[in-house]
């Protein structure tokens, strides 16, 4: 019974060892994806395989295996390329405006239109 | 009408105003331009960031065990150019670094030229050693992470290193103008 019962503890933690890695392996790939290669046209580091994605995706698992969080991988990544290096502007100074002006621009177009109208309807009642 | 259009405005100029209020001092600023303006004319690209480093580096000497040494701290003035094995820039500047390396140690100047072989594998860094021999000392980046240390973008890239503070780098195929222009501009610093 013993036996069958670390038979059975060996097995389960058999099936969970690669899933911890995976998860652990998926967080890589999840920061490797917000970041933008330098060095490439529109790709992620995720996406490239050049030799600089390459040296930040080891930069990403070596600050992982630290215990640095993805935030902290992030900040430290903006530190050393500015934040052009963040697939998604930051919700900040510039940034916020190119987060801002598209919606900005659709909920004043579509005022313009609703104004339009009800004046036409006006001029024609 | 004429309310929503100046709303609109008075926000976008408002994330702008934003944008610069949350800037330094202008007496600091000012100095820092000025510095900066001076690097560009001199055709480097300013950095001015401290470096953050310490990591284990292989000696490239054509020896099999070759010494593993410690890159931390860099005092004085350093100029470290990055290179590789396929890169065609990086062999045309061997020649001109070193006469540059041979020009240090004539005049006895305190400058230490460092080469980084990045991008390769050990075994490429030393075949390109033994084929064109520098003069000056070469290391190799044991974790393939050095690269992103320095921020760079692609080979050959020289930095200048300056009380272990990054003052600028020269992108692209280096030569003694370029490297002498780099070092009167450090001494500014």
């Amino acid at each position: 019974m013993k036996a069958l019962n670390i038979r059975v503890f060996l097995f389960l933690l058999f099936l969970i060892l690669p899933l911890q890695y995976s998860q652990s392996e998926d967080t890589i790939y999840e920061i490797s994806n917000e970041l933008m290669c330098p060095v490439c046209q529109g790709q992620t580091v995720a996406e490239s395989n050049s030799q600089l994605a390459i040296s930040m995706k080891e930069v990403i698992k070596i600050k992982r295996a630290e215990g640095k969080s993805k935030e902290e991988i992030l900040e430290y990544f903006v530190d050393q390329y500015g934040d052009t290096i963040l697939a998604k502007p930051p919700l900040k100074g510039f940034g916020l405006i190119l987060w801002i002006t598209p919606p900005l621009i659709l909920v004043i177009s579509i005022l313009f239109w609703i104004l339009r109208i009800r004046r036409n309807r006006k001029d024609a009642g | 009408m004429r309310l929503i259009f100046r709303l609109s405005y008075l926000l976008f100029f408002s994330f702008f105003f934003l944008n610069v209020s949350a800037q330094e001092p202008i007496e600091i600023k000012k100095k820092e331009m000025a510095n900066i303006s001076s690097i560009r004319e001199a055709g480097f690209i300013p950095i001015m960031k401290e470096l953050q480093i310490s990591q284990e580096m292989t000696i490239i000497d054509g020896e099999k065990n070759s010494e593993i040494i410690t890159l931390d701290k860099m005092k004085g003035l350093n100029i470290v150019n990055f290179w590789a094995s396929w890169c065609g820039p990086c062999i045309e500047e061997i020649s001109e670094l070193n006469k540059f390396q041979e020009m240090i140690l004539t005049k006895n100047l305190e400058v230490q030229l460092l080469g980084i072989n990045i991008f390769d594998k050990k075994k490429e860094a030393v075949n390109f050693y033994l084929k064109y021999k520098p003069f000056f000392k070469i290391l190799f980046d044991n974790k393939n992470t050095i690269s992103v240390k320095f921020s760079i973008m692609g080979v050959p890239e020289t930095y200048f290193v300056k009380d272990n503070k990054i003052l600028f780098k020269y992108m692209g195929k280096i030569n003694q103008d370029i490297l002498q222009r780099g070092i009167n501009e450090s001494l500014k610093y």
